[in-house]
């Protein structure tokens, strides 16, 4: 699928996001893309709390009580889960939800996706140093301080949304009605 | 044209061939005489033709003989023998003859002229009520369909013409068209006779309606979500240029990474 979206042709993009793409991308992009990811996982977080009182529910309703989590325990179960989220998300895709949205994405020094190893790193990294992300802004590469450490990079990469390629599918449909005479497959 | 193919090739229609009686058409044959009178002439004509038949036979048997005899007696006559041509009187029944036949030439032109200025000044009073008395006597509608092949004609005539075109250039249809559709209820003659539902389902039926929907809430849903990026990339440039100011740089930064549009997976 990333595959794909990276063969989206510049056409799709608005005029003033072509030459930015392949580019490291900024501050304000990256706290956009880390606040989506903070929401992930908070979801993810209260829907475990949530998951795991109904099951508890379901296992024993008439002992049942709701489980009282501390504050403390919130922030380590969100910690593991922004560790697992963030780890899977760029060894995977390279893109977590948040780059997605804002059409981010993690690469190695060699613009390639960060292996599993370096990944996991960044992650954990990431979760207990966020505030590294604000380095970004003063580094004169746009780098983080979990960039620098790691040399990776959060470059623009746009089309990467279902949507955006929906909108590929829908127009490459509409060429496909235009043509009278017999179409050549693409190579 | 096959139909006139069909007229033309069977001349021996009863139709055409058979001679009709006129005065089973005409309506008044005219006076006749009364019988007093009508008896007597009867009876004169015949007795003059009881008498002239004989007279006639024996006139013409004698003709028969003498003819030979008195056409070379005629001919002895006209060019009698050691007299001069021009005094025969052969010759001068000819020089009469010619000058007669000029002046009966020139008589007969006055006569056509003057006939013809009588004409001119008669017709035109005589020939309404001549005619009108004809057209009073005779069925000529009835003469016309007994006696007139209506139906070659037309098919003739239509086959040598284009009443498309006559109709295109000759009839102005606008106003026709106008009119009509001043006179029509339009939307009474569309609920009267028009399956309306049955006509939307099927159009409902062959739109892809959810597919329109979809493509017209992705293609939103992508503006906004483009209309977001651009927002985050201006404040990208906003906090650089303010960081960089502030740390006094010249140079603009370098965010381009080594081979990062190539796009390629790691195989990790």
């Amino acid at each position: 699928m990333s595959e794909r979206m990276r063969h989206v042709p510049a056409e799709v993009l608005p005029p003033a996001a072509r030459d930015v793409q392949g580019l490291r991308a900024g501050l304000v992009s990256r706290l956009v893309a880390g606040g989506v990811d903070y929401a992930t996982v908070a979801i993810l977080t209260i829907g475990s709390y949530i998951g795991l009182a109904l099951l508890r529910f379901l296992i024993d309703p008439r002992n049942y009580r709701v489980p009282r989590w501390t504050f403390g325990t919130f922030v380590a179960v969100g910690l593991a889960f922004m560790v697992l989220y963030l780890w899977g998300c760029w060894a995977t895709y390279g893109r977590t939800v948040g780059n997605r949205v804002v059409g981010l994405r993690v690469v190695s020094r060699t613009g390639r996706r960060v292996n599993w190893f370096v990944a996991l790193i960044r992650a954990v990294a990431c979760a207990v140093v966020p505030i590294g992300l604000v380095w970004c802004a003063i580094s004169r590469e746009n780098r983080s301080l979990q960039d620098i450490v790691l040399r990776t990079s959060v470059i623009h990469d746009w089309p990467s949304s279902v949507v955006d390629l929906e909108i590929l599918n829908t127009q490459d449909r509409r060429l496909d009605l235009g043509h009278a005479g017999p179409t050549t497959p693409d190579a | 044209m096959s139909m006139s193919q069909e007229w033309v090739e069977a001349p021996t229609s009863p139709t055409v061939s058979e001679p009709r009686d006129l005065t089973a058409i005409i309506h008044e044959p005219g006076p006749k005489l009364p019988p007093g009178v009508q008896a007597p002439i009867d009876v004169a004509l015949g007795a003059a033709a009881t008498i002239a038949t004989p007279i006639v036979a024996v006139s013409k048997a004698a003709a028969y003989v003498a003819a030979p005899a008195a056409q070379v007696a005629w001919e002895f006559v006209k060019h009698p023998p050691l007299v001069p041509q021009a005094l025969s009187l052969g010759s001068m029944l000819d020089r009469l003859g010619d000058r007669g036949r000029h002046v009966r030439q020139a008589a007969t032109g006055d006569l056509a002229t003057a006939t013809t200025d009588t004409l001119d000044s008669v017709v035109p009073g005589l020939v309404p009520g001549l005619v009108g008395q004809v057209v009073d006597r005779v069925d000529v509608t009835g003469l016309v369909l007994d006696m007139v092949d209506i139906d070659r004609i037309v098919t003739s005539a239509l086959d040598g013409m284009d009443l498309t075109d006559v109709v295109i250039s000759r009839v102005d249809l606008d106003r026709i068209v106008t009119k009509v559709l001043d006179g029509m209820d339009l939307t009474e003659i569309v609920r009267t006779r028009v399956d309306v539902a049955g006509l939307a389902e099927d159009v409902i039926d062959d739109v892809d309606l959810p597919e329109i929907i979809r493509d017209s809430t992705t293609g939103v849903a992508a503006d906004f979500v483009n209309q977001g990026r651009l927002v985050a990339l201006s404040g990208d440039e906003l906090v650089n240029h303010w960081v960089d100011r502030f740390m006094l740089r010249r140079n603009s930064r370098r965010r381009d990474v080594p081979s990062s549009s190539t796009g390629q997976e790691s195989t990790s």
